[in-house]
């Protein structure tokens, strides 16, 4: 992924004074000396990092990208367990890492082949079906290979029970939003047990919520190093924030095209990435972040609509070009980004920009995954063009004893997020109406809360931005799902076929969001995008079950113990 | 439609693999604008969509196992019949062994078996091995291995099925609600959509988990009843895994899709549960990761993906009901498969098909006919292998 368009000088950005202590680890069997105490995806970034992984149908070069274990951009076999996420993993000295994917080897692979072969698709829905001699023969090519890592070769040590754990108030979330939650309930009434599950920190991400056997909920949270925690637990509150949004365009599944999320994890703490030069696209809070915390590296910012005038000035101030209006063409470059074709949405004019990576930053979403799963009615809401809780003036959903805050609930901005918090947290210790929960959206609210859950940075842009983009014409074919290798002109078939065109039928007819990130990053734009072809609201498109595990969540986690 | 076609001869309640397939087979011996389709959700949103693909042959009654048989013949021949791939995989099926009364019971099943052609084989706790070196459990006694059975991807099958339904004229409603079937004088005179009466001289009901619902809209009690079951995923691993595995004691199977993810389930009682509809609970992520890890402890490093649960429609002796309801003429039962629906579609509705034509057909009508739980006719089989 490291950026050659300028000369390397990877030390600019380190941190000075103290040296890096390094680490030995072998990488497909060569040894090799990485920073230690940075996650793996991120040392091995430090100089050019090696595609870490094919895509499954053609073989495409995929990298870093969500930086949250939730993508299939970084997976490898690391001491032996298959599909650890490199983001995820702080490698210890003589950790021995394997990329799993392409033939020869994942960075130079012959099997890539396949992405020219196939130049528009590999049809497994309708091809290999003729003639019937061939059945068994393609059925056995085709399952070579299936598949992204393969099974261990020997046993793990049986992990210790699963712990069980009974309090009064589960809180998912340690952000700002739900601490403060936390800390106003715990002020409020000394009496309440209170879990916390925080995932940055602790490492701690609840899976699974529902109804336990009697009153209350049941959580499994699953937990890095340590077995799976099952919570029963009289309340929950959900404060799960918001992740930043994935793009479909020509080359979005390139190395080098990823998340603010996924430089910020790159980058680590220490602030250390291999680009040279990136072009981040957006204009929010999110992107307002990025620049500041990148801007030394960031070559142009390109908004999909207009900036608002402080994000400019910042822009101006680091000397960052600014393009507005703009949309994403196209990303080119081999193994890796090289540049980025740009249009003015108004002029039409095109550019071309070199850049190492293309960071998107143009849209948050809410993690309401758990809330779904827990049976919460969810609401279509137009400017943040996504699913959010209906909820009581108190925050309540319509399950009695559930809460959502913060962004996961549409409280976007910093103020109103933690407002949420707080009057959540004053019903949960007690000191306001309890159990009034609800549909009743209509009755009194008397903080004005919900009249702020309207997203600040409006959403409702892309709707019209990717009917924009859909009249284009295109060439190459373009990646909807990275995990599973849909293509946007597989599910643009499927609409002239005339299908169903909702969500719950495409994703069956092609696979799209059946793969490993669960649909996190393809789903929010294909909703819009069939929108978009059919006319339809996006609400008719609808959506698609949200199955547990929120998190792929390891077999020995739940069964330590027997 | 015109106003004169909405009297159909047949109206089949329930657009999943038992309903579509009774199309298919009726649409090839009728005019089939006179065959109807309604379904209250999406194509495959029911047990046809949420099934673990399982296509097997081993059982213990004789007409399960031949029409298990046709089944996997039909099967083989899908993707170039109807044009959509179901990648139907045939790597066995391997029932295993753990206690002494399972060994009797399996190698019963296995003679039988035997006896319709099937080459089936009894495999000792070596050749298990050899079979699936990653099932490192004690005390497996041996199992029963049927290298012809199969896994098949459902969702192909019934877009195969649709798209040549609607080639040939069938009308397909789905999202559609039944919410009365008419009947006048004993016999059923149509049904009841969004307040429009459809009539019909047959109503045919394959709404498998829906089927009581719809029973009692005909004012019938039900002899089946639907059972929540759950299944899970992994992430998809490397080809590894040849057969289904199935033990006998809870039921529990798991094999390995095309696409590479270990899918697979164990039998939960769930009829204490409070909560309604369809759903996944985190008791069935922890009893089928414990079950896994004992059974291939190797796979305790690989991570679950995703679970989900569907009904299966369950009858009192395991097998289903086929042809026409005693207590109303007209009105035909497709259901009871419990859980065993897809694997059995092709050649069941085959012989539905020719029931609502008044033909004969090579089954025992004592064994499927709805009038068995009547009282009426005694001596009826059981299957007893009617599991996982």
């Amino acid at each position: 992924m490291a950026d050659r368009s300028r000369p390397r000088s990877s030390k600019k950005d380190a941190p000075t004074g103290q040296p890096t202590s390094r680490i030995t680890i072998y990488l497909n069997g060569r040894k090799r000396s990485i920073p230690s105490g940075r996650s793996l995806s991120s040392a091995l970034s430090e100089e050019h990092i090696p595609v870490l992984v094919r895509s499954l149908k053609y073989h495409r070069p995929r990298g870093q990208y969500c930086g949250t274990g939730q993508c299939a951009g970084c997976l490898v076999r690391h001491n032996g367990v298959p599909m650890a996420r490199a983001c995820q993993i702080v490698p210890e000295d003589g950790d021995v890492v394997e990329t799993e994917s392409g033939w020869p080897s994942t960075e130079h692979d012959l099997l890539s082949l396949m992405d020219r072969v196939f130049s528009q698709k590999m049809d497994t829905l309708r091809g290999f079906t003729r003639p019937l001699v061939l059945r068994r023969p393609y059925l056995k090519v085709v399952r070579s290979f299936s598949g992204l890592g393969a099974m261990p070769d020997t046993a793990p040590k049986k992990s210790p029970s699963m712990e069980q754990k009974t309090v009064d108030l589960l809180i998912v979330g340690g952000g700002a939003t739900g601490r403060a939650a936390e800390q106003a309930v715990i002020e409020g009434s000394i009496r309440q047990r209170v879990h916390l599950s925080d995932r940055r920190v602790a490492g701690e991400s609840v899976v699974y919520l529902g109804p336990s056997e009697d009153k209350g909920f049941l959580a499994l949270v699953s937990r890095k190093g340590l077995p799976a925690l099952q919570v029963t637990s009289r309340k929950v509150l959900v404060a799960t924030g918001s992740y930043d949004a994935g793009l479909f365009f020509p080359g979005s599944d390139l190395p080098g095209v990823l998340t603010g999320e996924g430089l910020e994890s790159l980058a680590g703490e220490q602030g250390v990435h291999p680009f040279q030069s990136i072009v981040v696209f957006g204009g929010g809070p999110r992107t307002r972040r990025l620049v500041k915390r990148f801007g030394s590296r960031v070559k142009l910012l390109a908004a999909p609509t207009t900036l608002s005038e402080d994000l400019r000035q910042l822009a101006r101030s680091l000397e960052i070009e600014v393009v507005e209006r703009s949309m994403i063409l196209s990303a080119q470059g081999r193994n890796r980004l090289r540049s980025v074709l740009l249009q003015d949405r108004k002029t039409g004019e095109q550019r071309r920009v070199r850049a190492g990576a293309l960071v998107l930053a143009h849209r948050v979403l809410p993690n309401a995954t758990l809330l779904f799963q827990a049976g919460a009615v969810m609401q279509w809401r137009e400017g943040g063009s996504a699913y959010f809780p209906e909820l009581s003036p108190r925050c309540e959903t319509t399950v009695p004893g559930l809460f959502a805050v913060g962004s996961a609930a549409g409280f976007l901005d910093p103020t109103s997020s933690l407002e949420s918090a707080r009057c959540a947290a004053e019903t949960l210790a007690g000191g306001g109406q309890s159990g009034k929960n609800a549909s009743s959206q209509s009755s009194s609210d008397p903080a004005g809360l919900l009249a702020k859950r309207v997203p600040q940075e409006d959403n409702g842009f892309m709707l019209e931005y990717l009917t924009e983009f859909l009249r284009l014409p295109r060439t190459r074919k373009t990646v909807l799902c990275p995990c599973e290798d849909v293509t946007l002109e597989e599910v643009e078939g499927v609409v002239k076929e005339g299908w169903d065109p909702t969500l719950e039928v495409v994703k069956r007819l092609t696979g799209t969001g059946m793969g490993l990130c669960q649909g996190r990053y393809c789903v929010p734009d294909s909703i819009l995008l069939l929108s978009a072809l059919t006319g339809r609201s996006p609400e008719a498109i609808g959506f698609m079950t949200q199955r547990p595990p929120v998190w792929p969540l390891r077999i020995g986690d739940l069964a330590g113990g027997r | 439609m015109p106003s004169e076609a909405s009297h159909y001869d047949t109206i089949i309640i329930g657009g999943g693999v038992i309903g579509l397939y009774t199309a298919f087979h009726l649409s090839a011996r009728m005019d089939p604008r006179k065959v109807l389709v309604v379904d209250r959700t999406f194509p495959s949103g029911g047990a046809s969509g949420r099934n673990g693909g399982g296509v097997r042959q081993q059982w213990e009654s004789k007409a399960t196992i031949r029409l298990a048989k046709e089944s996997v013949q039909t099967y083989s021949r899908f993707g170039r019949d109807f044009g959509f791939n179901p990648w139907f995989r045939q790597g066995g099926y391997l029932f295993l062994a753990f206690r002494e009364e399972e060994r009797k019971t399996l190698q019963k099943m296995e003679r039988g078996v035997r006896e319709e052609g099937l080459p089936i084989r009894w495999l000792d706790p070596a050749a298990v091995h050899a079979l699936v070196e990653e099932l490192e459990v004690p005390g497996i006694l041996g199992g029963t291995y049927l290298p012809t059975d199969g896994v098949i991807h459902p969702f192909p099958v019934i877009w195969g099925l649709i798209s040549e339904l609607k080639r040939r004229g069938v009308e397909l409603r789905y999202r559609t609600e039944v919410s009365g079937v008419e009947t006048v004088s004993g016999g059923v005179r149509g049904v009841r959509v969004q307040g429009e009466l459809l009539r019909a001289d047959r109503v045919v009901n394959a709404a498998g988990g829906w089927s009581q619902q719809i029973n009692s809209l005909a004012g019938l009690p039900s002899f089946t009843k639907p059972t929540l079951h759950e299944i899970l995923a992994t992430e998809p691993v490397k080809p590894f895994l040849k057969p289904m595995v199935v033990t006998l004691g809870r039921g529990t199977y798991f094999s390995q899709t095309m696409r590479g993810e270990i899918v697979g389930g164990l039998t939960m009682d769930h009829s204490r549960s409070q909560r309604q509809g369809l759903y996944s609970s985190g008791e069935f992520l922890v009893e089928m990761a414990r079950e896994l890890a004992r059974l291939m402890p190797r796979v305790a490093d690989v991570r679950i993906l995703r679970c989900w649960s569907g009904y299966y429609d369950d009858s009192p002796d395991g097998l289903p009901l086929l042809g026409e309801d005693p207590r109303l003429k007209g009105f035909y039962q497709a259901n009871g498969f419990g859980g065993h629906g897809f694997m059995l579609a092709p050649s069941s509705t085959a012989r539905l098909a020719k029931i609502l034509l008044g033909e004969r057909t090579d089954l025992d009508p004592h064994w499927i006919s709805p009038d068995r739980f009547t009282g009426q006719i005694p001596g009826r089989p059981v299957e007893g292998l009617s599991l996982g």
